[in-house]
């Protein structure tokens, strides 16, 4: 049980990043993108942490969570540093 | 991990649930009442009695601010609605004032400050929802949300591991004993599950800007920057140092309502007294379900209309609205009562889960005369919370009326009541014997609520039957409910004794483990 | 105010319906024979969905929706009590 009750931080972390990337790609007003990505990061927290308790194995859900987490926080990297005028 | 998924999931829902289950109750009680809120404040402030018209309060507000806020740069004026008999005025200090000096007021209907017993009323409780007490807003807020993310996760979980309930719904039978707290459990949650879903997200949302902060700050520099962009509050321009006279209130609100079809609800000035003063309507929150409402802005001094807020984008709309459902402040009388009558649901749920984990566990303890620590704790806490938070409501209430009225810091004081009661009840969990502590607190419950209406006939120039004859609402309704609430913990209180002395009698002897 | 009973009324009778086409909830409906019962599930859902049409029409869709789920929330629980009254 404690691989998956580490989820519930890594999970928040994991929502805060694809909160803040999906934010950053929405064609919308910032505003409202910010907005958005406010209103969903909890969704994505609670599917992070429905799926974890889900999972079969603990080895294959954190390969999963890293690698899910490494790509966002990269799209999310690249969003910040190219698109500067955002 | 070789457990199941459905076994998974409901380690998730009974921990998940337990862990802030206490705190769940607590914030579905405070919640619950908050749909009341107006009424309560109304019921905790007996000598206001004018009904009051929103643009004759909306000048007497203008008058008192003029005569008593000089030199402020923007004034916050909430009118009363259908539900409030008063106006809540804010201002900011004027900047050559002396610093902490008063910048809030209440006025009546007429504009007069409002000379009724100081008290915080059932906006106490409604902050106390989220806010909480004795500890900084931000921690409050912290716990809250993560309360409520728990809450999200042991809703899903539950549906998850249950999907046979909504299937079997109307199979199901309402057991007795033990059983009874399961269907309990089951029903509440099943039949208010659309509320309970759209209260915990929404109330995520209503916390997200503190919970939820990295879309902010992915997109803006700092969060000051977010607001101003999301919110523009329409402020005046600079001034040029020239007076003049702020126009009527009047004329602008019936331009409002003409352009609207609906009530006034805020006014912001900005700037009030110079040439350049801005005044800013706000709709009524009765009015429309985005909790944000409409806007139009007004020249202060010809009070010519200078066009609408800034338009919102949809996104921050959907956000408007989703707020406003979790709040119901749109809602009219009959939608209000069905909103008061899920969060009972949800109050119910929370606390047939709380019993039933000690009820389940109970059976299987190894020695149930000395169960381990754990469970002890858990069936005090229990008690402490689910007897004793109304016990402190109620005592609350009696406060309100038994305090003396011109005692200093009474509204401080009556909070500190419910507290000190709240304490006292817990204390009392503690020492007693379980089953005798919970039948004990609910009496004393019953007894309490009961007291409400006769202490507030013995204090007070109103009383139920008065109010009842003629026709006040707000104080027959809030004296009927302590009636019902003082009942319903009779009732629990019997069924409690009842139960615990059929045990006795089938098994002799046994008596001791039932109580323990 | 006839609205708001109508819709009650429409909450209640639809699910005292589905309840009556399972075999538990014969209980209410203890004298019905079997092909009487064989309707109910279609007009149990037919009649929601009148109740939600009504709400939606009649509040306009916002606050149709929110009342009819808060009536659906009450009928269900009218219809519990029924089926376990004994």
């Amino acid at each position: 049980m404690a691989a998956r009750v580490a989820v519930i931080p890594y999970g928040y972390a994991l929502a805060a990043l694809a909160s803040a990337l999906m934010a950053r790609i929405l064609p919308t007003t910032r505003a409202d993108a910010a907005t958005a990505g406010m209103i969903v990061s909890f969704a994505i927290y609670a599917a992070i942490l429905l799926w974890a308790f889900a999972a079969r194995g603990a080895l294959r859900l954190w390969l999963w969570l890293g690698g899910v987490g490494l790509l966002v926080g990269l799209l999310l990297a690249w969003s910040l540093l190219a698109g500067a005028g955002r | 991990m070789k457990d199941g998924f459905r076994q998974s999931m409901a380690w998730l829902h009974t921990w998940s649930g337990l862990l802030f289950g206490w705190l769940l109750f607590v914030i579905f009680v405070c919640g619950t009442i908050s749909y009341f809120q107006e009424e309560v404040t109304r019921w905790m402030q007996p000598e206001v009695t004018t009904p009051s018209d929103p643009v004759a309060a909306a000048d007497g507000a203008a008058r008192w601010l003029a005569a008593n806020a000089s030199g402020s740069s923007a004034w916050y004026i909430t009118l009363p609605g259908d539900r409030a008999a008063t106006t809540a005025l804010f201002w900011t200090p004027a900047e050559d004032g002396p610093a902490g000096g008063v910048t809030e007021m209440t006025l009546d209907g007429r504009g007069n400050p409002v000379t009724a017993r100081d008290t915080a009323g059932g906006y106490f409780l409604y902050r106390f929802h989220y806010d909480l007490h004795y500890l900084p807003v931000i921690w409050a807020r912290y716990l809250v949300g993560i309360a409520a993310m728990f809450m999200l996760m042991a809703i899903l979980s539950g549906i998850v591991t249950h999907k046979k309930i909504f299937a079997d719904f109307f199979m199901l039978r309402l057991g007795k004993g033990q059983r009874s707290w399961l269907d309990a459990h089951n029903v509440t949650a099943v039949l208010a599950l659309p509320f309970h879903l759209m209260i915990t997200y929404t109330g995520l949302v209503t916390l997200e800007g503190q919970l939820s902060p990295a879309p902010v700050a992915a997109l803006y520099a700092n969060r000051s920057e977010f607001f101003a962009e999301a919110f523009p509050v329409a402020g005046a321009p600079e001034s040029q140092g020239e007076a003049a006279p702020l126009a009527s209130f009047s004329a602008m609100m019936k331009e409002a309502r003409l352009q609207w079809g609906m009530d006034v609800g805020h006014i912001f000035v900005s700037r009030p007294g110079d040439a350049v003063a801005r005044v800013t309507l706000t709709s009524a929150p009765g009015a429309s379900m985005d909790a944000r409402g409409k806007m139009l802005q007004f020249d202060g001094v010809t009070g010519r209309l200078m066009g609408e807020g800034v338009p919102k984008g949809a996104v921050q709309r959907i956000e408007g609205v989703m707020i406003g459902i979790h709040a119901g402040r749109y809602a009219d009388a009959v939608l209000r009562w069905l909103y008061f009558l899920s969060g009972v649901g949800g109050t119910t749920m929370v606390v047939s889960g709380l019993v039933l984990w000690t009820v389940k566990r109970r059976s299987k303890l190894t020695d149930p005369q000395r169960p381990h620590f754990g469970f002890r704790v858990v069936e005090r806490l229990n008690i402490a919370v689910v007897a004793g938070f109304p016990l402190a409501i109620a005592v609350y209430f009696l406060a309100n009326r038994l305090l003396p009225v011109d005692l200093p810091d009474r509204a401080e004081w009556e909070v500190d009541c419910l507290f000190l009661a709240w304490l006292g009840a817990g204390i009392f969990a503690v020492l007693r014997p379980v089953r005798r502590g919970w039948i004990e607190l609910c009496r004393c419950n019953a007894l309490l609520f009961a007291a409400v209406p006769l202490v507030s006939a013995a204090a007070t120039a109103r009383n139920l039957p008065a109010s009842l004859m003629s026709g006040d609402w707000v104080f027959a309704g809030f004296e009927l409910m302590m009636l019902a609430l003082a009942f319903g913990f009779a009732f629990a209180a019997n069924r409690l004794a009842l139960v615990g002395s059929r045990h006795a009698l089938k098994r002799p002897g046994k008596r001791e483990q039932v109580v323990a | 105010m006839i609205v708001h009973a109508l819709l009650l009324l429409l909450a209640t009778a639809s699910f005292l319906a589905l309840c009556m086409a399972t075999p538990r909830g014969a209980v209410i409906g203890h004298g019905l024979a079997r092909k009487q019962t064989a309707n109910l599930r279609p007009i149990g859902w037919g009649l929601i969905a009148l109740a939600f049409a009504i709400a939606c029409a009649w509040f306009g869709p916002g606050r149709g929706v929110i009342l009819f789920l808060g009536y659906a929330t009450v009928g269900g629980a009218i219809v519990v009590a029924l089926a376990n009254r004994h």
